[in-house]
């Protein structure tokens, strides 16, 4: 995409409350990326020993997991 | 040779190995009504997600004019890719190369990918489309074959292992898709035996064709071999995506989660009136599924074979489960030697990958029957109640109607671990049915109304509603905890829900051991 000048140039206030507008919609965005949908059973501790101890995985190879 | 001269080296060869053989082979490929082996690994990976291994490789060996012509890749493509975003590893046979047959390069290719597979924790898919063993390679192709069962073997349980059958798959080749988890199998076209039509010929006499014999169909029907039989090699590949969208990819990953849209709390009316008044007339257990999980969605698993026994994947609240039902329009859902061994590798299989289980219950017992006892229904029947049993998954059960004598223990009871179990109001649970027990339990006291020159039939029917009121009910089993609840047949989703959910974190540790001994 070819880059666009836009006049007249935002002043420096202006420029910073842009800069600050978009990080706060990017970290938003990171966050709703890194949420796990998956209901909390899914991240259970208990649930995960479980699915470990049916396959026969040696306790201490499961905390590093 | 300069940079330039070598990158346009690697270009020639790369461009000469996509297509080894030629485009008349691809042609003559086509015109057998088959995909070459780069289409099918199209259409079944995300566009533009696979990475091939392997391209340059050339099998080594000479004799019978093998060493003038070495094709890049050697008839198999290997490497991974996504499908629905998920990693997986493919190979994919190259009937336009040697015929597909397998020698010792070949051998290491697919070797080489499933390694990696097992490393990586991803499924593995073969796309299988070969003569059988490079002949001309003797014991090497042989060594090859085993080498492969071995990974299998080894991979069984681990990583799901899906098997698709494209074109010939004959002799020892075929036991490698044995031992894999799943095979679908494209009519007409695919074919899988040990011997082929000649053979069975000149050694039995028996005349049969390559279809009649081996193809999709009579390993869908017939034999039980291969669970998927499709039209055509675009909606086989369409059912393996669909497949793996149920199953995680390895044995420490949870089964796949989809947020639903479907309401946990529906209630659908219509299961008020799915079972008949009438307690032997028949209905499709496959409705009341239906009716039941996430938006009607269900992937059946063998729907032809053993069909008095429902197998397959559903969505339950957006959780992937295995599903099992006696189907009363089929044997009055009877369980039988092909419905146990059905039901129990499906069982095994959704343990194995922590797939939870959920069962559906009308059966009227076991088959009765000489072909049935000296078949060994004895050992069969113990393969299904060995698994339910053996299972750690959670296991939840629903009995619609009849639960029978010693079927009723087999089906996922209470007493076999099931962590959740109830009935409708509808539910028979007992020894066996009314007429039969009548018939035993009053013996003598019918012998004497006949001998009096009473009207026997009168007294029977007389002692068949006070055997049903007394026993054809969910509430002895009630009483005593053998069933959890007696609900509403439109409960029954929410009341799944429920109980899937607060099992989703069960934890089951038994007595260590190398492992069972199941009857096999």
């Amino acid at each position: 995409m070819p880059l666009v000048d836009i006049t007249p140039a935002p002043s420096a206030e202006e420029a910073a409350a842009i800069t600050a507008a978009v990080q706060v919609l990017l970290q938003a965005s990171r966050a709703g990326a890194d949420a796990d949908a998956r209901p909390a059973a899914y991240r259970s501790q208990w649930r995960r020993a479980a699915i470990h101890e049916g396959a026969g995985v040696p306790a201490d190879t499961r905390r590093s997991r | 040779m300069s940079t330039s001269d070598a990158e346009k080296y690697l270009d020639d060869l790369r461009a000469e190995a996509m297509n080894p053989s030629g485009d008349a082979a691809v042609e003559r490929q086509h015109a057998r009504g088959k995909l070459t082996a780069r289409e099918r690994i199209d259409l079944l990976m995300d566009p533009g997600s696979f990475v091939e291994l392997d391209m340059f490789t050339r099998h080594r060996s000479t004799g019978f004019g093998l060493e003038k012509n070495r094709p890049w890749g050697d008839g198999v493509i290997t490497g991974h890719g996504t499908v629905e975003g998920r990693q997986v590893f493919v190979f994919s046979q190259d009937f336009t190369v040697y015929g597909g047959s397998l020698g010792e390069v070949f051998a290491e290719k697919i070797c080489k990918v499933m390694d990696l597979a097992v490393r990586m924790g991803c499924p593995i898919i073969g796309l299988n489309d070969s003569g059988g063993a490079r002949i001309q390679e003797g014991v090497v192709s042989l060594g090859g074959y085993a080498d492969i069962f071995l990974r299998n073997v080894q991979a069984s349980g681990v990583i799901p292992q899906i098997s698709v059958i494209l074109g010939p798959c004959a002799g020892g080749a075929v036991y490698s898709p044995a031992i894999t988890d799943f095979i679908f199998m494209v009519k007409q076209t695919s074919h899988m035996f040990i011997t082929g039509p000649d053979v069975i010929k000149t050694v039995t006499g028996e005349d049969v064709t390559m279809e009649d014999l081996g193809g999709a169909l009579s390993h869908a029907m017939k034999s039980g071999v291969c669970q998927f039989a499709a039209e055509d090699e675009e909606s086989c590949i369409d059912e393996v995506r669909h497949l793996l969208s149920f199953i995680p990819q390895n044995n420490l990953d949870g089964a796949p989660y989809e947020a639903p849209s479907d309401d946990p709390e529906r209630r659908d009316a219509e299961l008020r009136s799915v079972v008949p008044d009438n307690p032997n007339k028949p209905y499709d257990m496959k409705h009341v599924i239906e009716l039941v999980f996430d938006d009607g969605e269900f992937l059946e698993v063998a729907p032809l074979y053993a069909q008095n026994l429902v197998i397959g994947f559903a969505r339950l609240n957006g959780h992937s489960v295995g599903v099992i039902g006696n189907q009363p329009k089929a044997l009055a859902g009877v369980l039988d030697i092909d419905a146990s061994i059905k039901g129990a590798r499906f069982i095994r299989f959704c343990d194995a990958f922590n797939i939870p289980i959920i069962s559906f219950v009308d059966v009227p017992g076991f088959l009765p029957g000489t072909s049935q006892e000296y078949g060994g229904i004895i050992l069969h029947g113990a393969k299904l109640l060995y698994a339910y049993a053996e299972a750690t998954v959670p296991k939840i059960t629903v009995i619609t109607r009849k639960a029978y004598g010693g079927a009723y223990d087999v089906m996922n009871s209470k007493h076999l671990g099931a962590d959740f179990n109830a009935a409708w109001p509808s539910a028979e649970i007992a020894v066996m049915g009314a007429d039969g027990a009548v018939n035993i339990i009053f013996r003598s006291e019918l012998k004497r109304v006949a001998d009096e020159g009473g009207d026997v039939d009168a007294r029977r029917a007389e002692l068949i509603a006070e055997y049903k009121d007394r026993f054809a009910n969910p509430y002895q089993a009630a009483e005593r905890g053998y069933v959890d609840d007696v609900i509403q047949p439109e409960d029954t989703r929410p009341w799944l829900v429920k109980a899937l959910e607060i099992s989703l974190t069960k934890r089951v540790d038994g007595p260590k051991r190398k492992h069972g001994n199941i009857p096999l």
